[in-house]
C-alpha cells in the first residue's frame, strides 16, 4: 500500500467501522422493531448499491451502443458483476430479518419480488453473456438486453405493488402512517448509504481495470504468435 | 413511412409463404400448447378451479407456447443462412416489423384454436366478453413484441432453447402480470372500468417495447 | 443527488413502517444475534469480494511485469 495514492481507501475502512460502531452503540432502536431496526443500516444500502448499478450497467450500455469502444462494455458488464453480489447479498439479509419479524423467510411483498426480478434480470444477462462466443456481438447483444430490461423496470415498479396488493391485502404496504426516522438514525443511515457507495465505485474501478488488463494481455500475446 | 410498411410487408408475406408451405412454427406451437392444456386438465381432474388460478393457467400455457415457436423467425434465417441476403435486401426495421407481424398473426391462430379448448376443457365461461378480448389482443401483441426481439437477440447464441424463455421472462413480466389480472376480472364479470388500468399498462408496454425495439434492432442484425 | 439521497430516505421509512407495521404481538426483533450476523454476513461478502479482486489484479501485475522483462 502506497500511502500517497491510497489513503483514501483507508479512510473509507475507517469510516465503514465508525458506521458499523455508530450503527450499533449510536442508533436508537425503531419502537416496534427492537434491535433489528439496526439491520436497515447495511440491508438498504446493498439493495441501494444494487439499483445503482442496474441503472449504471444500463448507461454504459447505450453508450457502448453509440460509440463502440470496448471499454464501455467493461464498464457496464462490471458494473452487473458486482451489482449482482450487492442483489445477492440484500436478498439474503433481507430474508433473515422477515424470518426474524414477519416469521417467513419469504412471503412476496412488493420489495421482495422487486428485487427477485432484478435477480432474474442480472441472471439473465450473464446467461446471455456465456452464451455468445464472438466478443463483439457478446458486447452487443447484452448492452442492447439490458437496455430492453431498463425500459422494462418502471413498468414493475408501477405494477408490482399493486398486484401483490389486490392479491393479498395485508398491511405491508402503507401509503400513510410513515414514521419519521429519528435524526440519529437519519445521520448513520446517510453515511452508511455515502460509504456503500464510495466502495461501489472503488469495486467498479478495480474491477474494469482487471478487465482491461486481461484483453490487453490476450490480444498481446495473439500478436506474439 | 409507407415505403417502410411496404418493405415490412415484403418480409411478412415471404415468411408466410415458407410458413404455409410446412406449417412447422404453427403446428408446433399448437401441438405444444394442447398438450400443455391436455396436462393440466389430467392433472386437475374433475375439480372446479376457482378464477384466481384460471386465469394464470391460461397465460401460463400462452406464455410458454409462446416461448416454443416464437423464436423460429429469426433462428430459421440463421440455420438456413438466409440472414445475409436479407441484410442486403431490407433495412433492419422493415425486417424486425415484418417478423414481429408475423408472430403476431402466429400468436393469434394458436389463440383461435386454443381459447376456446382451453374454457372447454376447464368447464368454465367469461363473464365479460369487453374486458377478455382487449386483454387477450394487447397481452399477445406484447408477447408477440417481447419474444420477437429476444427471439432476434439468441439468434446466434448457442443453447437457445433454454435461453429464450430465460431472457423473455422479466422482459415478459409486466405483460403477465397485467393481462393475467384483466383476465381474472374478465372471469370474475366485473365492470370495464376495474379493468382499465390493466389495459392501459398493457397497451403502453407493447409501444414503449416495439420503439426501443426498432431503436436497437439494427445493433442486434449487424454483424 | 440531493433528489436521490431524498429518494433513499423515503425507501428507508417505508421499509421501516411496513417492517413495524407487519408486527405480530409476541415479542420479536430483539434477537442482537440476527443483527451480527446480517452484519457479518454483508460486510464479509464485501471483503471476500475485494480479496479477491485484490487477488486478480495482483496476479496480472506479476504477468506483465514479467512479460515485460
Amino acid at each position: 500500500m502506497n500511502l500517497k495514492n491510497d489513503w483514501w481507501k483507508i479512510l473509507l475502512g475507517l469510516f465503514l467501522t465508525g458506521v458499523i460502531v455508530a450503527a450499533f452503540l449510536y442508533a436508537p432502536r425503531a419502537k416496534a422493531l427492537g434491535e433489528t431496526t439496526r439491520i436497515l443500516f447495511f440491508h438498504v444500502p446493498c439493495a441501494w448499491v444494487a439499483t445503482l448499478a442496474f441503472l449504471i450497467s444500463a448507461t454504459y450500455s447505450i453508450l457502448y451502443l453509440r460509440k463502440n469502444e470496448v471499454r464501455y462494455d467493461a464498464w457496464a458488464y462490471s458494473s452487473a458483476h458486482i451489482g449482482l453480489i450487492f442483489t445477492i447479498l440484500a436478498t439474503v439479509s433481507g430474508a433473515i430479518w422477515a424470518k426474524e419479524i414477519w416469521n417467513a423467510y419469504w412471503n412476496w411483498d412488493p420489495r421482495q419480488t422487486s428485487i427477485f426480478i432484478l435477480l432474474l434480470i442480472y441472471a439473465a444477462y450473464f446467461a446471455l453473456r456465456s452464451a455468445v462466443e464472438d466478443e463483439q456481438s457478446r458486447a452487443r447483444l447484452a448492452a442492447v438486453y439490458s437496455i430492453i430490461a431498463f425500459v422494462t423496470v418502471p413498468f414493475l415498479m408501477f405494477i408490482v405493488p399493486r398486484i401483490y396488493e389486490s392479491l393479498h391485502p395485508d398491511p405491508l404496504i402503507n401509503a400513510q402512517g410513515k414514521i419519521k426516522m429519528d435524526v440519529k438514525m437519519r445521520q448513520v443511515f446517510f453515511a452508511s448509504l455515502f460509504g456503500f457507495t464510495v466502495m461501489f465505485l472503488w469495486m467498479l474501478r478495480l474491477k474494469v481495470q482487471i478487465l482491461l488488463m486481461e484483453r490487453k494481455l490476450e490480444s498481446q500475446i495473439v500478436t506474439e504468435r | 413511412m409507407w415505403n417502410l410498411v411496404d418493405k415490412s410487408i415484403v418480409v411478412f408475406r415471404k415468411d408466410f409463404q415458407l410458413e404455409f408451405r410446412t406449417r412447422y412454427a404453427l403446428n408446433a406451437i399448437a401441438m405444444f400448447a394442447l398438450t400443455t392444456l391436455a396436462v393440466i386438465s389430467f392433472s386437475i381432474g374433475p375439480i372446479q378451479l376457482d378464477t384466481n388460478i384460471l386465469a394464470p393457467l391460461l397465460w401460463v400455457i400462452l406464455f410458454f407456447s409462446a416461448m416454443s415457436g416464437l423464436s423460429h423467425i429469426f433462428v430459421r434465417e440463421e440455420e438456413q443462412q438466409t440472414a445475409d441476403t436479407l441484410r442486403l435486401v431490407l433495412p433492419p426495421n422493415a425486417i424486425w416489423l415484418g417478423k414481429w407481424l408475423f408472430n403476431v398473426i402466429l400468436l393469434f391462430g394458436l389463440e383461435i384454436i386454443i381459447v376456446p379448448v382451453y374454457f372447454a376443457m376447464m368447464n368454465t365461461q367469461v363473464e365479460n366478453l369487453s374486458i377478455f378480448f382487449p386483454s387477450l389482443i394487447l397481452g399477445s401483441l406484447g408477447l408477440a413484441s417481447v419474444s420477437t426481439i429476444i427471439a432476434a437477440i439468441i439468434s446466434i447464441a448457442s443453447s437457445r432453447g433454454a435461453l429464450f424463455a430465460v431472457l423473455a421472462f422479466p422482459i415478459a413480466l409486466p405483460i403477465l402480470f397485467s393481462a393475467i389480472n384483466s383476465t381474472r376480472l374478465s372471469m370474475e364479470g366485473a365492470p370495464f372500468m376495474d379493468s382499465w388500468s390493466d389495459l392501459q399498462v398493457l397497451l403502453s408496454f407493447t409501444i414503449i417495447i416495439i420503439t426501443t425495439s426498432l431503436l436497437v434492432f439494427e445493433f442486434v442484425w449487424k454483424r | 443527488m440531493r433528489k436521490l439521497m431524498t429518494l433513499a430516505a423515503i425507501a428507508a421509512d417505508t421499509t421501516l413502517t411496513q417492517m413495524s407495521q407487519s408486527m405480530p404481538e409476541k415479542k420479536a426483533g430483539e434477537n442482537i444475534y440476527i443483527v451480527l450476523a446480517v452484519t457479518v454476513l454483508i460486510f464479509g461478502g464485501v471483503f471476500f469480494y475485494l480479496l479477491y479482486l485484490d487477488k486478480k489484479v495482483n496476479r496480472l501485475k506479476k504477468k506483465v511485469e514479467s512479460r515485460e522483462e
